[in-house]
Parts: structure tokens; C-alpha cells; sequence
């Protein structure tokens, strides 16, 4: 889909850094490095999938690109406007176009509201409609969610989880945002009623031509959706292409690692596993050099004493390992 | 597992839309909210303690309230020939050391009792949410009320009391206020407490996400999350304080003498207590009851507002 | 074939709930034979878990749950055993690993000591034995420095870590049954694959039983040899892993395949769905109970429940229309 790399750039993060502070004892400080880096651009009508495993930061910085939490360093661009250093009335126009769906579809719904007063005081918020009015819409973006009128005057507590992530869908769409960050969307829901987001996850990119950032831990889910992939790990971005060529044409070992990890449904299949050695190490002390080579079957001395850059080996495909360096 | 009122909700796809019009819409919204009242209705009332507590809790009121009507003497009234009378059919709980017809004064203590907890259990709910909200949203206020709080529940609280009656005097209205003074610490620490978890909560950082401000966060989203606890706790204030007001009048310093509260004829018969034993035991008894119906209610009270506890 | 180790029969598990008794799961028989490694598939509510932990008992009998049916170790009804011989049957003939590793291990206890507790309730060896077989079970799950890690409180261990413990602690007596009740869920793809090779490796190397209960379709194509999927607390389909993979009969078996992201396919396809999702226990519907969701469905599936019929040697199904589909 190289058409999609030619649209317009909707979200540009350049340079992002999160980094938490942590007591090490003794009064002594020291820092989290959940993102430590990270460069993504996001075109527009495009879905990128940011897949890495437990505390590689993805979610950070999704968090991050949302404006929860404010980087330590980096800019963050969307639809052209530098946003880190907004604030106030100008800061919550710009939370009309980037929306969030959360991975907890349990916790991620006030469970004192009914489904219809959470998704009216979107609007409510940002002083849109008439009363009618914002039924009327809420009502409507209800529908297309595939729930029925009568789910607008009942509790979170009554739906399932497939019905309550489609609960928060519509309420990150009510504001017609332009770009919309799945964080784990699909994850606590079983096989049959992921499929149903997913496409509707789809259809709502052909349909409103919005752009998404979907974040997820499934190699599979991620290559059924995204335009593009990119692999994180340990805070840093280490691989990007688009859909297709990360999946055939894997070049970092760290991204052949995970894609061989993931199990094929399919008896007859006996795939090579690289196993990778050890556990991920602590984000408070990452390795020096290059942050994988600690578990990488390729590393070499000079791995620990460079850290690699994000090269472009062809076009649209990125890899930060040294064993690529000259292309 | 999920819990769904009706089968309707189920077996839904996507896809499925039904147009309504305003007024058919106004009839679902008003049948699914009688639906949901009634599932809360018939869990609190599957509550047999809770049940039990609201029957004991609404005997005492409905006594209180009509103290005048049942009462056959003034409960001021001396009748000095009659004192440290038994039971019997004139004097249903016997009299006091001063000829005061017992069951009279019990009838009227209840609703200095009653006020008392009602008024101290409101107040200290209101300001301690109040400031257990205010802390969970400012660090600095926080290190400072919460000291503050600490301070307050380092004292002993009846201890607390009494000095505080001591300073202010004694009156009902003081009553209630150091009362009320004594209980806003755990109020607030429980606020607190809740509604920094609540804070955690991812629909929190969603309605951030959505533009929210802090107040809509604080007022209507935070406060309706924590209030559930913050009643139950209320009634258990309620309970105690009437046993503090029970505690401070038997020792001297709560509701002044002749005013009879149950705290009050439990003090007046404390001296005669061999000889008059019905002067200590039906206050006591009350005493006894009320607390225990209302902390029966309490808990039966939190199934009922919480619409997604089982 | 091998010899049979654990054979159910029929069994119902109901409890009470504030709905009145609801089956959790109602007539589910199978059997596992020594050294196989048997795959329980199924969504949420599905009642997969309940069925492991009838085996075992651990549902509380006094109030919440029933059980009815039969459930056979070798020799031994289990449904039947006084809760004291029951007792020796969970950790020493037939153990248990969950989901989440770090509630199932107690927090104020040092790995080496919940290794050696289990040996030594069930064992009559001293502890000083029992604290040299610890040492070699925490190696034998590959965990290094062993010696170590015996000192060590779950908190210190690493997600991965703590799984492989608590295959040690299951694996310390030895059991002939290994019941895995999701164990990869919690943990990422990469350390996934080696807790299930190395459960894998257990069951070959000692020739037990295991019991992989799982929603993963992936990981029991990959590791088991037979597969049973539940749908509302009732087999479905079962059959050998070539069998359900390859061609599966029962509707839900067909959907469920077909939803599942797979990593051959072509981006931007789209997923199947099953439409719907799983009525509540207290709403299961007449006839056959996936009707309401199934696209094949007719008048006769809402009326009759359909029977657990052979397909094959090696395959069943539950479903009228098994050979039209």
C-alpha cells in the first residue's frame, strides 16, 4: 500500500522521550527510560501497528502522543501543530482530533454512567449540539457501532466486553477525531468477538478515512490491520516496514525472534524457533550499545559499544542494527 | 462473568439498528430505569440483615417522630411521690429517681439521639468528601489536611470530645459540632483514599483524552465513584455517634440536664442502678437496637447504590 | 494405546448463584492417556476452567458448587474421595498450574521453601532431601543459578520466572496429570514459547499426562495431540489436532477457526466473524446451544439438542447437520 506513505503526515513524533523517575533506595534517583527515542509518523488513513512486548513502552508512549503524559523530550506534531507546549482552551481543541480506545474495556467506562451519558458528555464537553441534538448524534454513532437503541440507557456492567469496546469506540469517534490510538483494543477479548472489532476497525478507515495507531503485543492481529508495522523494544523503535515486507523480509533479530515466537495455527507447521536467551532487562538500567544485544544470537563486541540509529536499508523500510548499517 | 438484566441485550450483532422516535424512546428509557430499580429494590430487600436494620432503624424514627402522641407524661414532668417506681401499667418502663415517667423520656431521648447521629453522620460525610476530594486532587493540600487528620485521630475520640465540649460548652448544637469534629478525619481519609484509586481508573484518563476538565472530573465522575462507601460510612457515624452521645452525656459533658437523651437517663440512673434497673436498661436497649439496625442497614445500603456490586 | 489414566464421565458442575443453580457445565466426558497431552479450547464462559477444576474439586462443596457425574483416576472415583484423600491426590498425583503465577505463589515465602512444602506434605523425605530436590526442579525448568533463585521471594523473579516456579512447584511430586489452566496467557509471545516447550519437554520426558486448557488456538496446534472445544459448558467437537485443523465439523469449530488472525494471511483480509456473542448461563438457549449464533441453523437445531456423534474413529461432533456442512 504505497499509496498510503504518499498521504498527507498527520502525526509526527520526532525524538520522543518519556522517562519516569524511580526511587533506587538511598535516596538515590533514578530514571525509567520507558521511551527512549522514538521517531513514527503517521500518514493520514493509514493504521500503524506498534507491536513490541511488556514494558518495551508502546503504551507509554501512545500515552504519550495523547498528551496524558508530557515528554521529557521530543516534539510531537499533529496535523502540523506542535502540541507539547499546548495548553488550556487550545490544548482541549486539539483533543477533538486525536481520540484513544483503551485495552480494558471493563475499567475504561464509568460504571456509574449509562452508555448514553457517557458518550454524550464527549459532546457535552466541547459544547457541541442542543441537548436533542447530542442525543441525536450519540444515538446515531451508537448504531454504527453495531449496539441497539435500548444500550443507551443502560450501565457498563450490563454488556459484555465485546459490547463495552464497542462502547468505547464510539465514544472516540463522537468527536470525529482525525486520528484515533488503539492501545490493546483487541487483547482481553476472546477470538470471535476480536474479529468483530477488527473489522470494524477496518471498515471504519475505508469508510471516514481516519488514521490509526494501533498498538499491540499479536504479531497476527497487527499484520491483519496495519499499512505499516513497527517493532519496539526496551524503548527503543528497532524495525519499521510496511505490512507485508516486515512479515517476509524480517531483517532486525530482534523482530525474527518474536515473529518466530508466535505460535502458527497449524498442526502441520513445525516452525524453527530462535529462542531468545534471558529476560528483558530492566528499563531503569538499560544495556549500553545497542539495547538488544544482551539476548541477540548475532551480537558481536561492537554491538555493546554502539548504539545503532534507525537506517533506511530500501525504501519505507527502517532497521536500527548494526549488522544492516551500510544498507 | 458478565451480568445482563434482560436476554434482549444478548444475541446482538452488529448492524442491527432500530429508529426510534422521541416518544417511543422516552418509554424505553423509563421501563429499562423501572427495570434496573427494581433489580436494586429486590437485592437490597434479598437482604434479610438489611431488611431486619431498616425495619429496627424505621420503628426508632417513626417513636421519635411521634414522641408527643405516644408519650402519656411530659417527660420534664416531677412527680416526686412516684420516684424509682417499677413497671407497671401507669409507668410502662417505670420512673425515674425524680418521678419522670422512663418510658416518656426514652420516647423523646430518641429524637435527641437520633438528631444527633443523623445531623453529626450528614455534616461529617459532607465535609469529609468534601476534603478527602480536595486532597486526592492537590499534593500540597494533601501533605497538609492529611497531617492535619492524623493529628485530629491521634487523640482518643471521646477524648477528643469531651475537651472539645469543655471549650465549647454544653449544648446540643455544640454537641454536634465537636462530634462532627472528631469524625471528619476518617470521612476524609476514606474519600481519600477511594478516590485516589478511582483516579487510576482508565475511564478517568478517557474522559482526559476527551478534553474534560478537572472539576467535571473531580464533581461528576470522581465524587459519584466514592460515594458509595462514603454513605455506608455514614451510617456507621450515625451509630456511633449516638454512643459518643450516649458516652459524653453519661459522663456530663453532652446534652445539658433536664433535656432527657439516652445518654442522659442512662446517666441520671446510674446511681440507683440496684435499686431501679429498668432506668438504665430500656435507654440502654434503644441504644443497643438503633446502632445495631443501622449498621445492619448500612451494608445492605451499599448492594442497593452501586449498580454493577453483586 | 496407552494406558487411560483419568476418565470423566458425564460430569455437571452447578452452582449457586444469586439466579438460582446454574450448570457451569453440564454432561462433559473425556479421557487422558498416559504421556498425551489433551487441548481444552473454548471462549470465555465456555466452562474450560470450571471442568479442570471439578477434577480436583476445588469449587467449594458446602455452598457454592455440585458436582455430579463421575470423574475417574485410575482406580479411584474422585467425586466420591473424603476431602482428606482428596487432598493427596491434588499436588501429588495430579497438579495444577494458573494463569496468573504471581497470585498463585504466596508472596511472603522464598521460592525454595513453596518448592520444598509441597514435597514435603506429600513426601515423607527430610528437608534437607527435600531441599536438594528443589534445587534440581528449579533447574530441571531451566531456571539458572538455581541455587540463588531457591533464596529468592516471587516478587524478585521476572513474569517468566515465576511461571517456570510454579511448573517446578507442580512438577515436585512428580504427578502422573499436569492440569495447565491457561499458563501462557499472562506472558509474552517470546517467553511463551518457552514455557511451552517446556512443558512439552516434561511430558515427554516423564511420560504424564497434560491437560492444556487454553483459548489459544495456535499453542495447541502446536503442542497438543488431542483437542476437545467447549462451547457453553458442553463439548462440541472432538478429535485429534490433524482433525479439528485440518477439517473441522461443528460449526463453532469452523468459525472459531476461520476468526482467528493467522500469520499467512494477507493483510487488510477480512476476519470472519461469529456473529453474536456467548449467551449467560442462565439464558442458554433450547436445541442445540449454539443455534442462535451458527449460520447453518434450522427449525430442528432450536427444537433438539443434537447428539455427540462419531464422524470419524477419531472424531466427533455435536451438530444435526454434520454431514450437510
Amino acid at each position: 500500500m504505497s499509496h498510503i506513505t504518499e498521504a498527507p503526515v498527520v502525526l509526527k513524533a520526532t525524538g520522543v522521550k518519556k522517562y519516569f523517575a524511580a526511587n533506587a533506595g538511598l535516596g538515590k534517583k533514578k530514571y525509567v527510560k520507558a521511551v527512549d527515542g522514538v521517531d513514527i509518523e503517521l500518514h493520514k488513513g493509514e493504521i500503524y501497528g506498534l507491536v513490541g512486548e511488556t514494558g518495551c513502552g508502546k503504551s507509554t508512549l501512545g500515552r504519550t502522543l495523547m498528551m496524558l503524559t508530557e515528554p521529557t523530550a521530543g516534539d510531537i506534531e499533529i496535523l502540523g501543530q506542535n502540541v507539547t507546549e499546548l495548553r488550556g482552551r487550545e490544548l482541549k481543541d486539539m483533543r477533538r482530533k486525536i481520540q484513544m480506545v483503551f485495552q480494558d474495556p471493563y475499567t475504561s467506562l464509568d460504571p456509574k454512567q449509562k452508555v448514553g451519558d457517557i458518550l454524550m458528555e464527549a459532546l457535552e464537553i466541547h459544547g457541541i449540539g442542543t441537548k436533542e441534538e447530542r442525543l441525536e448524534i450519540a444515538m446515531d454513532i451508537m448504531h454504527k457501532m453495531g449496539l441497539r437503541t435500548e444500550h443507551f440507557y443502560r450501565y457498563p456492567h450490563e454488556f459484555s466486553g465485546g459490547q463495552r469496546q464497542r462502547v468505547g469506540l464510539a465514544r472516540a469517534l463522537i468527536l470525529n477525531p482525525e486520528i484515533i490510538v488503539c492501545d490493546e483494543p483487541v487483547s482481553a477479548l476472546d477470538v470471535s468477538i476480536q474479529a468483530q472489532i477488527i473489522n470494524l476497525l477496518q471498515d471504519l478507515r475505508e469508510k471516514q478515512d481516519i488514521s490509526l495507531l494501533f498498538i499491540a503485543h499479536d504479531m497476527s492481529v497487527v499484520k491483519y490491520i496495519s499499512d505499516r508495522i513497527g517493532v519496539m523494544y526496551l524503548g527503543h523503535l528497532m524495525e519499521e516496514a510496511e505490512g507485508e515486507t516486515l512479515f517476509e523480509d524480517t531483517l532486525h533479530p530482534y523482530s525474527q525472534a518474536l515473529l518466530s515466537a508466535v505460535p502458527e495455527v497449524n498442526p502441520h507447521v513445525h516452525k524453527e524457533r530462535i529462542m531468545l536467551e534471558g529476560d528483558l532487562p530492566s528499563p531503569m538500567n538499560p544495556p549500553k550499545g545497542c539495547v538488544f544485544h544482551t539476548r541477540c544470537p548475532y551480537a558481536v563486541e561492537r554491538c555493546s559499544e554502539v548504539t545503532p540509529t534507525l537506517k533506511e536499508v530500501r525504501k519505507g523500510h527502517r532497521v536500527a542494527c548494526l549488522r544492516y548499517e551500510n544498507g | 462473568m458478565t451480568k445482563t438484566i434482560d436476554s434482549s441485550i444478548e444475541n446482538v450483532y452488529a448492524g442491527d439498528r432500530t429508529e426510534m422516535k422521541n416518544e417511543e424512546l422516552k418509554q424505553l428509557r423509563k421501563r429499562l430505569s423501572k427495570e434496573q430499580q427494581e433489580i436494586k429494590y429486590r437485592r437490597f430487600f434479598g437482604n434479610k440483615a438489611a431488611v431486619f436494620g431498616l425495619i429496627i432503624v424505621c420503628t426508632v424514627i417513626f417513636l421519635a417522630l411521634f414522641a408527643p402522641v405516644i408519650s402519656p407524661y411530659d417527660p420534664l414532668e416531677l412527680d416526686t411521690v412516684n420516684r424509682l417506681k417499677s413497671m407497671s401499667t401507669e409507668h410502662l418502663f417505670g420512673t425515674d429517681t425524680m418521678g419522670r415517667d422512663v418510658f416518656s423520656r426514652v420516647m423523646y431521648g430518641a429524637r435527641i439521639s437520633l438528631t444527633v447521629g443523623f445531623t453529626v453522620g450528614i455534616l461529617s460525610g459532607f465535609f469529609g468528601m468534601g476534603i478527602g476530594l480536595y486532597a486526592s486532587a492537590n499534593a500540597y493540600a494533601d501533605n497538609i489536611l492529611m497531617r492535619i487528620c492524623d493529628g485530629l485521630k491521634a487523640i482518643p475520640s471521646t477524648l477528643l470530645a469531651i475537651t472539645l465540649m469543655a471549650v465549647l460548652g454544653a449544648d446540643l448544637k455544640n454537641v454536634i459540632i465537636a462530634l462532627t469534629v472528631v469524625n471528619i478525619p476518617n470521612m476524609a481519609r476514606l474519600a481519600r483514599s477511594r478516590a485516589l484509586v478511582i483516579r487510576e481508573q482508565t475511564y478517568i484518563e478517557a474522559l482526559r483524552c476527551l478534553g474534560a476538565g478537572r472539576l467535571r472530573i473531580v464533581w461528576r465522575h470522581i465524587a459519584p465513584n466514592i460515594i458509595s462507601p462514603i454513605i455506608v460510612q455514614v451510617t456507621f457515624v450515625f451509630a456511633s455517634s449516638i454512643i459518643t452521645e450516649a458516652a459524653l452525656s453519661f459522663l456530663g459533658a453532652g446534652v445539658p440536664v433536664p433535656l432527657p437523651s439516652w445518654g442522659n437517663i442512662l446517666n441520671e440512673g446510674k446511681g440507683v442502678i440496684y435499686q431501679a434497673w429498668w432506668i438504665v436498661l430500656f435507654p440502654g436497649l434503644f441504644t443497643a437496637l438503633t446502632v445495631l439496625g443501622l449498621n445492619l442497614l448500612g451494608d445492605g445500603i451499599r448492594d442497593f447504590i452501586d449498580p454493577s456490586s453483586k | 494405546m496407552a494406558e487411560s489414566i483419568l476418565k470423566v464421565k458425564d460430569l455437571c458442575t452447578s452452582f449457586n448463584t444469586e439466579r438460582g443453580r446454574l450448570k457451569a457445565i453440564d454432561g462433559v466426558s473425556f479421557e487422558v492417556h498416559k504421556g498425551e497431552m489433551l487441548g481444552i479450547v473454548g471462549e470465555s464462559g465456555c466452562g474450560k476452567s470450571v471442568t479442570s477444576q471439578s477434577i480436583l474439586r476445588l469449587y467449594d462443596e458446602k455452598s457454592l458448587a455440585k458436582y455430579t457425574g463421575e470423574v475417574r483416576f485410575h482406580d479411584s472415583s474422585l467425586l466420591d474421595l473424603p476431602e482428606k484423600e482428596m487432598r493427596h491426590v491434588r499436588g501429588e498425583k495430579i497438579s495444577m498450574i494458573f494463569q496468573d503465577a504471581l497470585s498463585s505463589l504466596n508472596p511472603v515465602f522464598t521460592v525454595g521453601n513453596q518448592i520444598m512444602e509441597s514435597l514435603l506434605i506429600h513426601k515423607s523425605i527430610t528437608k534437607k532431601e527435600a531441599k536438594e530436590k528443589a534445587i534440581q526442579l528449579l533447574k530441571d525448568v531451566g531456571i539458572p543459578d538455581p541455587v540463588r533463585r531457591f533464596y529468592q521471594y516471587p516478587f524478585e523473579l521476572s513474569g517468566g520466572m515465576r511461571q517456570r516456579v510454579m511448573i517446578a512447584v507442580a512438577l515436585a511430586c512428580e504427578p502422573e496429570l499436569l492440569i495447565a489452566d491457561e499458563p501462557t496467557t499472562a506472558l509474552d509471545v517470546t517467553i511463551q514459547a518457552q514455557i511451552m516447550d517446556l512443558i512439552v519437554e516434561m511430558n515427554k520426558r516423564r511420560g504424564m499426562g497434560v491437560m492444556l486448557i487454553t483459548h489459544d488456538l495456535g499453542v495447541v496446534a502446536e503442542t497438543c495431540s488431542k483437542v476437545i472445544v467447549m462451547y457453553l459448558g458442553q463439548i462440541v467437537e472432538e478429535g485429534l489436532v490433524t482433525d479439528i485443523f485440518d477439517h473441522p465439523m461443528h460449526p463453532y469449530t469452523i468459525g472459531l477457526m476461520e476468526s482467528v488472525p493467522r500469520l499467512d494471511s494477507k493483510t487488510g483480509e477480512r476476519l470472519h466473524q461469529i456473529k453474536g456473542t456467548v449467551p449467560l448461563l442462565n439464558q442458554i438457549p433450547e436445541g442445540c446451544r449454539f443455534a442462535p449464533r451458527c449460520p447453518h441453523a434450522t427449525e430442528l437445531c432450536r427444537k433438539k439438542m443434537p447428539e455427540f456423534l462419531e464422524v470419524s474413529d477419531t472424531q466427533k461432533a455435536r451438530c444435526h447437520r454434520i454431514n450437510e456442512i
